[in-house]
């Protein structure tokens, strides 16, 4: 058997649990907001893509900037008018409003979309590449290079622009940053707003990957707490990288155990990670 | 601390209003709001879904009096269910609560139930239990002793059932079981619960004998199945039911419900060449399967799943992907039975397709069937009498549109055959193609490579 | 206080009202408020370690499902009868807990959360795939019994009213004090002589403990319980919402938060079935913005209802 193939298998199903966790990484590491909601903005998303597909026939890929252009005005929305009013309460607070906000859009979303498990499909979407007796599923590959460009978008804008920059700034010192002028309200609700598209266009290729319903993004959100915590808390290159580590050692653990024992494999290196190296593989040792 | 005791007893009195409450309503009671406004059970359709809407205007939850169907009836049979309108099974759910709706609304335009020479109208009551099995427990007890229902109809699914039914077994009530398939419900030695469906041991060894009388014969069959009660059960009678059968298991796997990925199972299974698939778990993951099994370029000669493609939305899913794909199912809608109440199969489909505006499938046939075995105990005892009806019911003997209705002694309809199906055509028909009983295609063999 | 003996008089008649409450009431109020207890004990008892020491647990699920499962595999293998299986489900609980918070309450803040959770999760998938010894998937049905479900309500009842009065005197004693203090400023206390792994350690596995001996009673009596059930992240999820919708950190905090919710969910499912978690998530985000630091702490400062009063607490929060 190939080895080879099993560590392809995980990078590829670590993609979807790599865009998972990019928005919520960011909210989690700039805002210290986390967000429980974040697997129905995934949902949300995800159906943004179906519904294109459904009544106008735009391809799913095709489709991501315009979920996450939806996703971003709701999640500017979500801030400003109810995330902002406790950002300054203690942790637990803004938990307490995301669950929710994550019970209501669930709800809606089931009497609006009904409970039925939706789909899509695309001309790519049984295709596959096969070369030296690897397999690979051309929409997880298109999946995973999505993933890794949104992961490099995102740190490119943190990094290179002016707003990006000021993002940063905040989250590590909130009254410096007001002192130079920055307004936080707004870089609140930004840095909120691009993690609400992130999660966006996570739900659209997870409507590629897999049948979607209304209750399907509430599994995401622990996925983006652990991937989050095991890359590196807070930062946009760990969610990357815990997303693949993650899919990795399911995969790897389904090949050579059996896929009964993939989450407690994954789990349990998840402990073994906190405990040996709590700031995650790619945080820098606290 | 003041604080602290003023909300206890405000709680309190909350406590007691809303047990003081609730009884008062139920008399005449009302159908309770359904998941849509179509699936309101009884012939008074309109009057309950507005009396439910304007229910938080009035301090009684669902007081509206229920307008009188057209026949008269000489008083109401009360009989609750919980049903999950939420959650994860909330789709099968809805189906489940269709069924027993139909069943009401036939029965009732038909003279209800008829007890001893007097006619009562059916009423249904309904609550949601979220999918959650404690949910489910509470309701019950609310059903049971707020809202005083008669008789109780399972909820869906497996672990929601063994819950309610051992609320419902300590209260001494009887709870007729339309959609909890796992044995395991009925190995308490419970004496009030009865399923009218074929049990899970049933579900894909039909799918074994379709194939082993098919030229090629398989020789090699790999499965996997969903870790919990109902397909793992499944499972372990298909498997064993092969060896039996001097067919070889090349895989045999159990993965986490919520799997997102079964590549590398798949994978192996390619590499075992293995010939024929068995599929054993829900719809989610019946998807999951389908999906990568052609992305990956597994190909087979025959595919079987316990639970998917009697649903409308696997063939949505997939497309033609799922030609040919074989199912067990309770029931189908072409199937020669008939019976009282409901007529024919054929006449349940038409009924069916009248009030939901869509096929039916055999989730709410599993529902009809198991209001009507409730119906035909009730009528057949001539009295209302739990035991009584209680005794009737697990002696019951009778053909229905459902099939055969009969329990053994644990209160499982064992004899019941499952229908296997082949999804056929460019529209993913669900063609009954095993036992010939009930076949009325030819089973197409082997999947196009 | 103003007029203790009058707090003591209407805390007896409530006492004394919820013990005669189940021969007066009907099988439902006596199921739900069963239910009620059961959760709030688990919120005051997260109360110890997610409130007073201000470390989040989000695994607490995983002594829940280790009692029920203890509890159950005793009394089906060894034919144990439940009050023995019971205490000694409690008492593993104990010891998982001492041992896993030796091991992860040397991780601070998020990342003791997320340890906490894997763990959960982990524990899950353990019992999930061990059927010779679990029942794995299947899960397991415990033997039935054969006394009325009011036992049920009492064992709830008395447990509640046991962790509130232990939670009450622990917080006027040197472990609340502690607790806090490290809630506060864990090194400062450290450096004051406060011997901090202990406390937390102590805190930890009394949660445990408690939400073992919950778990344990519950599975009795719900009779069935499966992995995908009883270590649902659900039930962290909600325990930690009802302690901070009550009040994280207060004595009775927990179950005011609880008795909120679950009264809350009981209405709305009765009159808006279709839409009732979506009113419930509703009440709950304006719960939020009105009264951030939840219900018992609003009470206390005796703040008014008014815009005004309102707007002065988002003042505080608000960006």
């Amino acid at each position: 058997m190939h080895y080879l193939q099993f560590v392809i298998d995980g990078l590829l199903l670590g993609g979807v649990y790599a865009a998972v966790g990019i928005g919520f990484a960011l909210v989690w590491g700039i805002m210290n907001v986390v967000n429980l909601a974040h697997g129905a903005l995934i949902m949300l998303g995800a159906y943004v893509t179906f519904w294109l597909y459904r009544l106008a026939g735009v391809d799913p890929l095709l489709s991501i900037p315009i979920s996450m252009a939806v996703l971003f005005v709701l999640g500017w929305l979500i801030q400003r008018v109810l995330i902002n009013q406790v950002i300054r309460a203690p942790l637990l607070v803004t938990f307490l409003m995301t669950f929710g906000l994550e019970l209501m859009i669930v709800d809606l979303a089931l009497n609006f979309f009904s409970a039925d498990n939706r789909s899509v499909q695309s001309f790519y979407s049984g295709a596959r590449w096969e070369f030296a007796g690897i397999t690979i599923p051309q929409v997880h590959l298109y999946t995973l290079l999505i993933a890794l460009a949104l992961a490099a978008a995102m740190q490119l804008f943190l990094t290179r622009t002016t707003i990006g920059n000021a993002i940063q700034a905040t989250s590590m010192d909130l009254d410096a940053a007001r002192l130079v002028g920055i307004r936080i309200g707004r870089v609140y609700a930004l840095t909120f707003a691009l993690g609400a598209a992130a999660a966006g266009a996570a739900g659209s290729l997870i409507s590629l990957n897999y049948a979607i319903s209304p209750g399907a993004g509430e599994f995401y959100t622990p996925i983006a707490f652990v991937v989050c915590v095991l890359g590196g808390l807070g930062t946009i290159n760990g969610a990357l990288i815990g997303g693949l580590v993650f899919g990795v050692v399911q995969s790897l653990s389904q090949a050579f155990i059996g896929p009964a024992y993939q989450n407690a494999i994954a789990f349990g290196l998840l402990v073994l990670v906190l405990l040996l190296r709590p700031s995650g593989i790619l945080g820098k040792a606290t | 601390m003041r604080t602290f005791l003023g909300l206890a007893g405000f709680t309190l009195l909350l406590a007691a209003c809303g047990g003081a409450a609730t009884p008062a309503a139920s008399s005449p009671p009302a159908s309770s709001p359904a998941a849509s406004p179509s699936a309101a059970g009884s012939a008074a359709a309109k009057p309950a879904a507005s009396a439910a809407a304007s229910a938080p205007a009035s301090a009684k939850p669902a007081a509206g009096a229920s307008a009188p169907a057209a026949g008269n009836f000489d008083g109401t049979l009360l009989i609750g269910a919980p049903v999950s309108l939420t959650g994860d099974n909330n789709n099968e759910g809805k189906l489940t609560q269709q069924g027993y709706d139909l069943w009401a609304e036939v029965s009732n335009s038909k003279g209800g139930v008829n007890v001893g020479g007097k006619h009562y109208q059916i009423q249904l009551k309904y609550y949601d239990d979220q999918s959650k099995q404690d949910q489910s427990a509470l309701i019950t007890e609310k059903l049971i002793s707020q809202d005083h229902v008669q008789f109780l109809l399972s909820p869906y699914a497996t672990a929601p059932t063994f819950a309610a039914s051992a609320i419902s077994e300590k209260a001494k009530m009887l709870m007729v079981d339309s959609n909890g398939a796992a044995n395991s419900i009925f190995d308490r030695g419970f004496k009030y619960v009865f399923g009218v469906l074929s049990p899970g041991t049933k579900y894909l060894t039909g799918v074994e004998d379709a194939w082993l009388a098919q030229d090629p014969k398989p020789t090699k069959l790999a499965m996997v199945a969903a870790n919990d009660a109902f397909s793992l059960e499944v499972a372990k009678a298909a498997h064993d039911y092969a060896t039996q059968k001097s067919l070889q298991v090349v895989y045999d796997q159990s993965y986490p419900p919520d799997t997102k990925d079964l590549s590398s199972s798949l994978n192996q299974i390619k590499a075992a060449g293995a010939d024929v698939l068995l599929g054993s778990g829900h719809l989610t993951d019946s998807l999951l399967l389908m999906k990568q099994v052609k992305s990956l370029g597994v190909s087979f000669k025959g595919i079987g799943l316990s639970v998917g493609p009697s649903t409308p939305e696997f063939s949505n899913a997939l497309g033609k992907d799922a030609q040919g794909i074989f199912s067990g199912v309770q029931w189908v809608p072409e199937q020669k039975s008939t019976g009282p109440v409901l007529g024919s199969a054929q006449d349940y489909t038409q009924a069916f397709q009248k009030k939901y505006n869509a096929l039916p499938e055999y989730h709410s046939a599993d529902g009809a069937a198991a209001g009507l075995a409730l119906q035909l105990a009730i009528e057949k005892a001539g009295t209302l009498d739990m035991d009584k009806v209680r005794d009737t019911l697990a002696a019951l003997s009778v053909d229905a549109f459902f099939g055969h209705i009969q329990f053994d002694s644990r209160g499982l309809n064992v004899d019941k055959p499952m229908v296997e199906i082949q999804l056929q055509g460019a529209d993913n028909k669900q063609v009954p193609v095993w036992p010939d009983t009930a076949a009325t295609g030819k089973i197409l063999w082997p999947l196009p490579a | 206080m103003k007029a203790p003996g009058i707090s003591r008089i209407v805390l007896g008649l409530v006492i004394l009202a919820l013990i005669a409450l189940p021969l007066r009431s009907s099988g439902y109020i006596v199921h739900l408020l069963t239910l009620l207890f059961t959760f709030a004990i688990m919120a005051q008892a997260w109360n110890f370690i997610g409130g007073f020491t201000g470390y989040t647990d989000f695994g607490a699920v995983v002594f829940f499902g280790l009692g029920g499962y203890a509890t159950g595999l005793l009394m089906l293998k060894t034919k144990l009868p439940f009050g023995l299986a019971w205490v000694a489900g409690a008492l593993i609980c104990l010891v998982f807990a001492t041992l896993m918070g030796l091991l992860l309450l040397r991780l601070r803040g998020h990342y003791f959360g997320i340890a906490t959770l894997g763990t959960s999760f982990g524990v899950r998938e353990v019992i999930a795939n061990w059927p010779s010894l679990t029942g794995g998937g299947t899960g397991i049905s415990l033997p039935i019994y054969h006394f009325p479900n009011s036992v049920f309500y009492y064992i709830m009842l008395a447990l509640l009213a046991l962790i509130i009065a232990f939670t009450w005197r622990m917080s006027r004693e040197r472990l609340g004090f502690g607790l806090r203090a490290i809630r506060e400023d864990e090194q400062g206390a450290q450096v004051l002589g406060v011997n901090v792994l202990q406390y937390k350690v102590t805190a930890y596995a009394l949660s445990g403990l408690f939400i073992g001996l919950v778990g344990g009673a519950y599975a009795y009596w719900i009779t069935f319980i499966d992995p995908g059930t009883v270590f649902d992240v659900g039930i962290t999820v909600e325990i930690i919402i009802m302690a901070v919708l009550g009040g994280a950190g207060s004595v009775a905090g927990p179950l005011v938060g609880a008795a909120i919710l679950t009264f809350i969910s009981e209405i709305l499912n009765a009159y808006v079935p279709n839409a009732h978690l979506t009113v419930l998530g509703a009440i709950i985000v304006l719960v939020v913005l009105f009264i951030p630091h939840g219900v018992i702490e609003y009470l206390g400062l005796k703040r008014r209802l008014s815009f005004r009063a309102i707007g002065a607490t988002l003042a505080e929060t608000r960006v």
